[in-house]
């Protein structure tokens, strides 16, 4: 079930009123079915998938958990991640490396007699992967006990607002929150609607709106060299963004319908003065996984600095290919790493809070502009088809600069990607209204104002979804395919 | 609690006005963009001639009223044809399209023209709107909506900020390029088309333009298609199913084609053998003779780029290719007809 259809917005209100009027010993399971009806609504016989792997997890923790002996505790665990990553591997990229191989085959005019792989990715695989082996590394850790009863870790690994694209939680913010009585509370239910309100307004209005534009560009970017590429890739930074954090709004505001509360993924990303500090506020439940999970057992920052810089590059490596079987999604999490460990050498202190306080407006403005300029440049290849178009896109970037004065030329390129002009204004309009309403303490910032402005400040939100957002041929959720 | 409803009172009185009034400005804004007078004009047409007067009625998109000219194939054949094809015509509308036309007349020959990119969606409101503008209300509309129309597209039909909103866009864009174009002296680049569009003879689109260099490369709108990603609806299949029983019910023979496209389109198409197979293997199931022009293409090389408006659909002198290639083709599957012309 796609949080932008009409069928989540009847879903969710009679889900938080039947879980309210039920006694509290019943509420976990119907949420339980629920989740299950929640995910079973795109292919019902994915969830047995779903279901092995928190079977895995939940046996081998309860295992861990019981056992006396460090040798059997971590052959458990390492059969259970190795089960856990393997089912991960058969989906996701089983296809990528066969034709990475047969590729190589080809070059070396070798015979590769191994059929193509189509298998159908189930819908958050990757996200629900990472969570349940969170849950079994944590209990080996002694970080959480293991949870006797399989159905309630199977609804940790299930709750519907954040199983397709998360936040990855942890057993320990989330598990307890799930089965706690929780009395329907108004602020709960306000603060609830006022991220719904944001998340549909990111991803209806502007991640569907800018898809246009990008699509036409990233599909064919032979004929769109110059500005028109430049205006996609800005674009597509906001699509991103957009399309993702509105997916983790509408999941905060889901889940805190229900009472709970989930991890802010995002914190005002493009406003980081710094790679670093861009991944702090970037998909933060997922970069602290891979710091909590790859990076510090690596050794972290406290090892020789080329241990540390291999640590890094390593951890951004599995980020990339987490995003999706490809090279390219390799090579954008490898420019990241290649980004921080040139940051950890010549800018140590460039986002440490001391140091921007004393800086100027104009200094921190800089960075920030060159931060957003390098993340866009890594968003090419998160974004092309392959890693060819990438480089076309890289390579006619600079095509036509010397006509930007030139109105003709900019009319031709503003009406010749494939949407009206008074679309791309919009969009870049719409760009700036976020930039100004979005972040963190947006709603905190807005509880100073009085009731009124509070009113018709959301009150125009709603309009503009209404009157902005895309209803027909709206995209999934970018994030859906990891 | 009080102050929570009263704020709450409030919010919804802020949203209902600005839905009330954008969603009217919206409405009036669509109004003046141009409804498709070809459409209106076919139904026209068709309700001023007399009862049982067709023997065969063209149906299907673009592709069907680009393609199939009545003046033509009832100079080959010696019948009276009628081309009710639509712009983006699926195979919902064209059921219901059948069902006005037989209110009054009896064909004995119903060829449906089968596009591939009307095959894929369960549902498109755009045609079903074009179909509206044409129908004018009635009580086939009604049963459109009712019967066509998914739960939740039935909403958002009935909120006009949401159905109008495209047609506000588009009629903003236009008086905004207008203006700019007044203004700045910019202009958009002169595809160099020379030649004239019109409405011919009962419903087909007479054109004698060439298709333009852009559609050649990045603007063809077959970049990126792939026919292993393409997915036949199983609503559309549905229609094409009723359509068959239709066309029993009535005496009529159904007839599938697909109109062709121009080489360059189908050099771009990766893996049409896929669609293809997908369509002829439905209608050999149903027993639908089943004519592809883009293989007759791929194998006798009747048409060249030339013989193509644009990327997707013929103009006059590929119709008349097509058209004589076609009557033959009736001739073999169906009985009671002589070709006229050799």
């Amino acid at each position: 079930m796609l949080f932008n259809s009409l069928a989540y917005l009847l879903f969710l209100p009679f889900t938080a009123v039947i879980y309210y009027c039920l006694p509290h010993r019943f509420r976990w399971i119907f949420l339980l079915a629920a989740s299950y009806v929640f995910y079973m609504a795109w292919r019902p016989e994915l969830i047995t998938l779903l279901l092995f792997s928190t079977f895995v997890n939940y046996y081998a923790a309860r295992h861990i958990y019981r056992s006396q002996d460090p040798a059997a505790r971590k052959r458990t665990l390492s059969l259970c991640l190795w089960i856990s990553f393997g089912l991960l591997f058969v989906f996701k990229y089983l296809s990528f490396f066969s034709q990475s191989l047969r590729a190589l085959a080809g070059w070396a005019r070798l015979p590769y007699p191994v059929p193509d792989f189509n298998l159908i990715l189930p819908m958050g695989i990757s996200f629900y992967t990472f969570q349940t082996a969170s849950y079994a590394i944590d209990v080996y850790k002694g970080a959480y006990p293991a949870e006797e009863n399989f159905w309630k870790v199977s609804l940790f690994t299930t709750f519907f607002p954040q199983l397709v694209a998360g936040p990855i939680e942890r057993a320990n913010t989330l598990m307890n929150q799930l089965f706690q009585d929780k009395k329907p509370k108004q602020e709960n239910f306000i603060l609830g609607g006022k991220y719904l309100l944001l998340g549909f307004f990111k991803k209806a209005v502007i991640a569907d709106r800018l898809s246009i534009p990008v699509n036409a560009v990233f599909n064919t970017p032979q004929y769109y060299p110059g500005l028109p590429s430049i205006i996609a890739v800005f674009f597509f930074a906001f699509q991103i963004y957009c399309d993702f954090s509105g997916y983790s709004d509408i999941a905060v505001g889901s889940a805190k319908l229900l009472g709970v509360d989930l991890t802010q993924n995002f914190r005002q990303p493009y406003f980081s003065a710094g790679i670093r500090a861009f991944w702090r506020r970037w998909h933060v439940s997922l970069s602290s996984w891979l710091k909590d999970y790859i990076y510090i057992p690596l050794g972290g920052s406290r090892v020789p600095s080329l241990r540390h810089a291999v640590n890094r590059m390593s951890a951004f490596l599995i980020s990339g290919l987490w995003h999706g079987a490809d090279w390219t999604f390799v090579l954008w999490g490898g420019l990241h790493g290649f980004y921080q460990i040139i940051e950890d050498h010549v800018g140590k202190n460039v986002a440490s809070p001391k140091r921007r306080a004393s800086q100027n407006f104009l200094v921190s403005g800089f960075q920030r502009c060159v931060t957003f300029g390098l993340v866009c440049f890594a968003w090419i290849f998160f974004r092309a088809n392959s890693l060819g178009d990438a480089f076309t896109i890289i390579r006619h970037l600079p095509s036509g600069l010397g006509q930007w004065h030139n109105r003709q030329y900019l009319y031709e390129v503003l009406t010749g990607m494939k949407v009206n002009l008074a679309d791309i204004l919009i969009d870049t309009g719409l760009i700036f209204i976020l930039l100004l309403i979005d972040g963190t303490d947006a709603f905190a910032k807005m509880e100073r104002a009085p009731a009124c402005l509070r009113i018709g400040f959301y009150a125009v939100l709603a309009v503009l979804i209404m009157a902005f957002g895309v209803y027909y041929n709206a995209g999934q959720f970018i994030y859906f395919q990891f | 609690m009080l102050k929570f409803l009263g704020k709450a009172g409030a919010f919804a009185a802020i949203l209902l006005a600005c839905f009330f009034f954008l969603g009217r400005a919206y409405e009036a804004a669509a109004r003046k963009n141009l409804i498709n007078v070809w459409n209106r004009r076919r139904f026209e047409e068709l309700h001023a001639l007399p009862p049982h007067f067709l023997d065969m009625v063209f149906i299907g998109s673009s592709h069907s009223y680009c393609s199939f000219d009545p003046e033509q194939i009832g100079a080959l054949l010696g019948v009276e044809s009628f081309q009710m094809g639509m712009p983006l015509q699926h195979p919902d509308s064209s059921y219901f399209t059948l069902l006005e036309v037989l209110k009054t007349q009896t064909p004995s020959i119903v060829i449906m023209e089968l596009y591939w990119d009307m095959l894929d969606d369960d549902f498109d409101l755009k045609q079903a709107d074009t179909l509206f503008q044409a129908l004018d209300g009635g009580a086939l509309k009604g049963d459109y909506i009712r019967e066509v129309f998914p739960w939740n597209e039935k909403i958002k039909y009935a909120v006009p900020l949401i159905r109008y909103q495209q047609d506000f866009w588009t009629y903003q864009n236009k008086v905004l390029t207008d203006w700019l174009e007044k203004t700045l002296g910019v202009y958009k680049p002169d595809e160099g088309r020379e030649g004239e569009e019109r409405y011919g003879y009962r419903g087909f689109i007479y054109c004698d333009y060439l298709i333009p260099e852009s559609k050649y490369g990045a603007a063809n709108q077959f970049q990126r298609f792939d026919g292993k990603k393409w997915a036949f609806s199983a609503v559309q299949k549905e229609y094409l199913i009723k359509m068959i029983s239709l066309c029993a019910e009535n005496g009529a023979r159904l007839l599938f084609v697909t109109a062709p496209v121009p080489p360059v389109s189908m050099e771009i198409i990766q893996n049409y053998g896929e669609v293809h197979q997908a369509v002829a293997s439905f209608a050999v199931a149903r027993q639908i003779p089943y004519l592809d022009f883009n293989l007759v293409n791929q194998e006798e090389q009747i048409l060249t780029n030339d013989h193509f408006r644009d990327d997707a659909h013929l103009n006059y002198s590929g119709a008349v290719i097509v058209d004589r290639y076609l009557a033959r083709w009736i001739l073999e599957n169906t009985d009671g007809f002589t070709l006229s012309v050799d």
